[in-house]
């Protein structure tokens, strides 16, 4: 129950918690706060000592002031819902500020993660409820801003349509990443873009996976993401459209710095894997087609170590410099290994246009390329 | 009148405004009865009752048993939580089932069998909740009360919620509340099967804690999350706003994170509220912006801060070059490029300073409105220039709204293409800017958001799967404040309209073609308690969305509530 006080009691108390608070902020300024206890200590009402409750809920004197409250989660029956938090082990006591939906594990669903004022500080929810994957749809806008913020996807699977715009912030201290999540519930779909600048785009019998539109260009896919994968090892999500293309890699002591100065398919390989090493063999003939179509051309080993793959240079050596992923790689490779070889074809942006796995022939490969940068 | 609004926007809120019998300061954990009655300065009576029966930790244990029978008269007859009814299956999923319960009334002698029958097959109780929604006065020492129970059960083959109705009839016996008749309206029983929603066990160190803070304490507020796959490995990591040092979390995969902070070059300190992942200068790679409480006198500046990301996840304080120097309480942010010139443009909601030197602003019940604050900070509005610098014109614009900004999004709501604004305010009135074009926006809050409310979040959500985006907006349910208000004969209808408004819940704005419709009621979603951020998620892709709310203002050691 909250004391009664009078005006001038109340008013005394906000100027001492003024000053507390503007030395307060002027520490922080200063990164002079390092224990979490300081501000705690500052307060000027309703004192417990915070050592005594580190790592438990805090309180204001003993009662709660709505706490306790159990997060609901609202599941949608057609346009009404139904709390099912509790069910799904999911309904939180604790009091939560912020809440993110993304796909944080990368097997096609949305996880959620909760923010909250106390310990647990922050709690992740991975979904495993979803048995089927969504489809998620990345923009790469040219005359919009280049996440397409702001454009307009509309889904229509089965009889369900659902409009969805990409979006930069919402909620309360919030903001998931900028691209559109949907279920399609085991049907194909048709998606509708509508970017700002009006321009309309329009792809059918899509099914689960990444879809990138790219304004006033080419829509791309890339394959169902399976739910419930095991747990793989980032290089392994690199072989995706849609994604920016990064890797940590370097050859004599240059860093490979992820931006092209024009459209570029790019190798990855390993020594492991066999197509690969009868690849390189021919590699020169792909490295001259590539260029004579315009296109720049990066080879990128895993293996870790130059020694590991001179053996396998090509007659004459090899035609472009092979760059080294960085670190051990060797925990990746099995995870990696059946998706390899691989060629990426790049944007100079280091967007990730289309990828193709297998070894290919130099025409076809360069026939894909051409058509993933519109060229 | 104006000392009775406050009273009263204080019993919505906090439940009780002068208890007449005070409580014990500790309560037992065992199950336990709260009566208490309230009176507004003593003329008409306000009459508030709250049974809080804990079973978490005693639900097997036969002193659990006699403490929860005390409850019921020996000559009761009716349902109670425990006991069971018919069920019927009203909806299924391969991991779900939701189930009604009907009524089967039982007399006293049959009670105690029915609890041992109920716990048998049960595991755990996780928590439970026994609240009175409606009471009014039945004679002397009688009530009829409209009550709800929740329970989180779990059983060998998976997690059970039960949410009960039920029509209470108590007497006054001894000088507790008793139940001498009780009737299941309404049960559901909602089962999960096989995995749902499972924890991560993702640990991280809260920032500057808030341990023994009063509740005017405005970090107590705090705490916000961004996703956004930064160095472009394909997943989304993670920001995670704290009081101190934030955190930035780099997704590993497989539900691992690593903290990358120190090496980003993001471990700064401020009160942190919201942050953003945006790419600014369109340069293909994830930017930050940040933003923080901070008064005007100590932190010139840096209530507003942009991070340029290099690519490579190594991030630059570009926020004087950008000219987002502000200071003020700012709470969440929403980007969007307001006038088609393809650069985002930036929306950040403020709140007010409790702690302003000159003592003009109060914060919360005890100085200005409760219902129609319109004494915050403004709102501000940042408009990318073509040199990529950004120029605050909430004014010019039209949104420097005074109300307790917490939230904004921007959903393009009337299908003109361009981005319009909502913004929720604490302690008053919403707004929703329609764009009119070039960045310019009308204020067209629809009649009924122009009424009192406490907004918190808004979250764009085609909830109804008509393919035009409605809107969530998260507020305030007050089970105490509902009860109390149904029962105040004093107040003239219009305030006591507006104070029931701001205790209903959260609202679900129906989008025909621009013009937002309240639809709370038929969409059901409303009961989220002291609701924060909704977040709209699809959990078993089958197409239609769903939402998770994160709720709770303050948990004490008791479960009672001030």
């Amino acid at each position: 129950m909250k004391a009664q006080t009078t005006a001038g009691d109340d008013r005394e108390r906000k100027l001492k918690a003024n000053q507390d608070l503007q030395k307060y902020t002027t520490d922080l300024a200063a990164g002079e706060v390092k224990k979490r206890e300081s501000f705690g200590n500052l307060l000027y009402e309703d004192q417990t000592k915070p050592s005594e409750q580190h790592g438990l809920k805090a309180h204001v004197k003993e009662l709660s002031f709505s706490g306790f409250e159990r997060n609901p989660v609202f599941y949608n029956v057609g346009g009404k819902f139904v709390d099912i938090g509790g069910a799904l082990g999911a309904a939180l006591l604790d009091d939560g500020r912020a809440a993110v939906a993304a796909d944080f594990d990368g097997d096609g669903d949305d996880d959620i993660v909760v923010h909250n004022v106390y310990v647990p500080h922050v709690v992740a929810f991975r979904n495993d409820i979803a048995r089927e994957a969504q489809l998620v749809v990345r923009l790469r806008g040219v005359k919009t801003n280049r996440f397409g913020i702001g454009a307009r996807v509309v889904v229509t699977a089965g009889t369900l349509k659902r409009a969805e715009e990409i979006r930069c912030g919402s909620g309360y201290l919030s903001a998931g990443p900028p691209e559109a999540h949907f279920g399609l519930a085991g049907n194909l779909a048709t998606v509708e873009v509508r970017w700002p600048t009006g321009e309309l785009q329009k792809v059918e019998g899509v099914g689960p996976g990444i879809l990138v539109f790219q304004e006033g260009g080419p829509i791309s896919t890339s394959g169902a993401v399976q739910v419930k994968a095991p747990p793989v090892p980032v290089v392994a999500r690199l072989l995706r459209s849609g994604d920016v293309f990064s890797v940590a890699a370097s050859y004599g002591g240059e860093t490979f710095a992820n931006r092209f100065d024009k459209p570029t398919i790019v190798h990855v390989w390993s020594v492991r894997c066999f197509s690969c090493r009868e690849e390189v063999l021919r590699c020169r003939e792909i490295v001259e087609a590539a260029r004579a179509a315009g296109f720049g051309y990066v080879s990128v080993n895993i293996d870790g170590k130059p020694e590991s793959f001179a053996k396998y240079a090509p007659p004459g050596g090899w035609p472009v410099p092979i760059w080294m992923l960085k670190g051990t790689t060797e925990a990746l490779l099995p995870a990696v290994e059946p998706t390899l070889p691989a060629h990426f074809i790049v944007g100079t942006d280091g967007m990730i246009l289309d990828r193709m796995v297998g070894s290919l022939e130099p025409k076809e490969l360069v026939e894909a390329a051409r058509k993933a940068a519109g060229k | 009148m104006k000392k009775l609004v406050i009273v009263l926007a204080v019993a919505v809120i906090v439940g009780i405004a002068f208890v007449r019998l005070p409580r014990p300061q500790v309560r037992p954990t065992p199950p336990v009865a709260a009566p208490s009655e309230i009176a507004d300065e003593g003329e008409d009576f306000v009459f508030e009752l709250d049974i809080v029966i804990n079973v978490e930790r005693l639900a097997m244990s036969q002193f659990a048993r006699e403490q929860t029978l005390r409850f019921y008269a020996e000559d009761f007859t009716g349902d109670a939580f425990f006991t069971e009814g018919e069920r019927k299956t009203t909806l299924e999923r391969p991991w779900l089932r939701m189930e009604s319960r009907g009524s089967k009334p039982l007399t006293r002698a049959e009670l105690a069998k029915a609890w041992d029958r109920f716990f048998a097959d049960k595991t755990a109780v996780l928590s439970s909740r026994h609240k009175v929604s409606k009471a009014r006065r039945d004679g002397a020492d009688g009530a009829l009360a409209t009550t709800a129970m929740e329970l989180e059960l779990v059983t060998p083959t998976g997690r059970v919620m039960l949410t009960d109705t039920y029509e209470t009839t108590l007497k006054k016996r001894g000088g507790e509340w008793i139940i001498v008749a009780q009737k299941r309206t309404d049960g559901k029983v909602a089962t999960g099967i096989g995995g749902g929603l499972t924890n991560w066990g993702l640990e991280v160190e809260p920032g500057i804690s808030c341990h023994g803070c009063s509740y005017q304490t405005p970090i107590l507020q705090l705490g916000g999350l961004a996703a956004g796959d930064y160095d472009g490995d394909g997943l989304p990591d993670l920001f995670v706003q704290r009081v101190g040092t934030p955190v930035l979390l780099h997704n590993d995969g497989g539900g691992r994170f690593t903290d990358v902070t120190q090496i980003s070059g993001l471990a700064f300190a401020s009160a942190g509220a919201a942050a953003l992942w945006l790419d600014v200068d369109n340069d293909g790679g994830l930017d930050l912006l940040t933003t923080a409480l901070c008064g005007p006198k100590h932190c010139e500046g840096c209530a507003v801060r942009l991070w340029h990301n290099d690519g490579s996840g190594h991030f630059t304080n570009i926020t004087d070059k950008a000219g987002l120097r502000f200071h003020g309480q700012c709470y969440s942010a929403c980007a969007a490029d307001i006038d088609g010139d393809g650069r985002l443009d930036l929306f950040v909601a403020r709140y007010g300073d409790p702690f302003d030197p000159s003592g003009q602003i109060n914060y919360g019940p005890f100085g200005g409105s409760w219902i129609d604050g319109r004494d915050a900070e403004r709102d501000l509005l940042f408009v990318q220039q073509p040199d990529g610098t950004f120029k605050e014109c909430a004014k010019e614009r039209g949104v420097d709204d005074p109300g307790w900004g917490l939230a904004g999004a921007f959903l393009d709501a009337d299908g003109d293409g361009k981005p319009d604004l909502y913004v929720a305010n604490d302690f008053g009135p919403d707004r929703f800017y329609r764009n009119r074009g070039g960045g310019f926006f009308d204020d067209a809050t629809p009649g009924e958001q122009g009424g009192p409310g406490f907004g918190m979040g808004v979250t764009p959500i085609d909830y109804d799967n008509d393919g035009t985006l409605d809107l969530y907006i998260s507020e305030m349910y007050s089970t105490a404040g509902n009860r109390v208000l149904d029962n105040s004969k004093e107040l003239p209808p219009a305030i006591s309209e507006k104070l029931r408004r701001a205790a209903r819940g959260n609202t679900m704005l129906k989008n025909d073609a621009g013009r937002l419709r309240d639809v709370s009621k038929e969409a059901n979603a409303s009961r989220a308690g002291w609701a924060w951020s909704a977040a709209s998620v699809d959990l078993d892709n089958d197409g239609r969305p769903d939402l998770y709310v994160a709720n709770g203002f303050q948990s004490g050691r008791s479960r009672l509530d001030l």
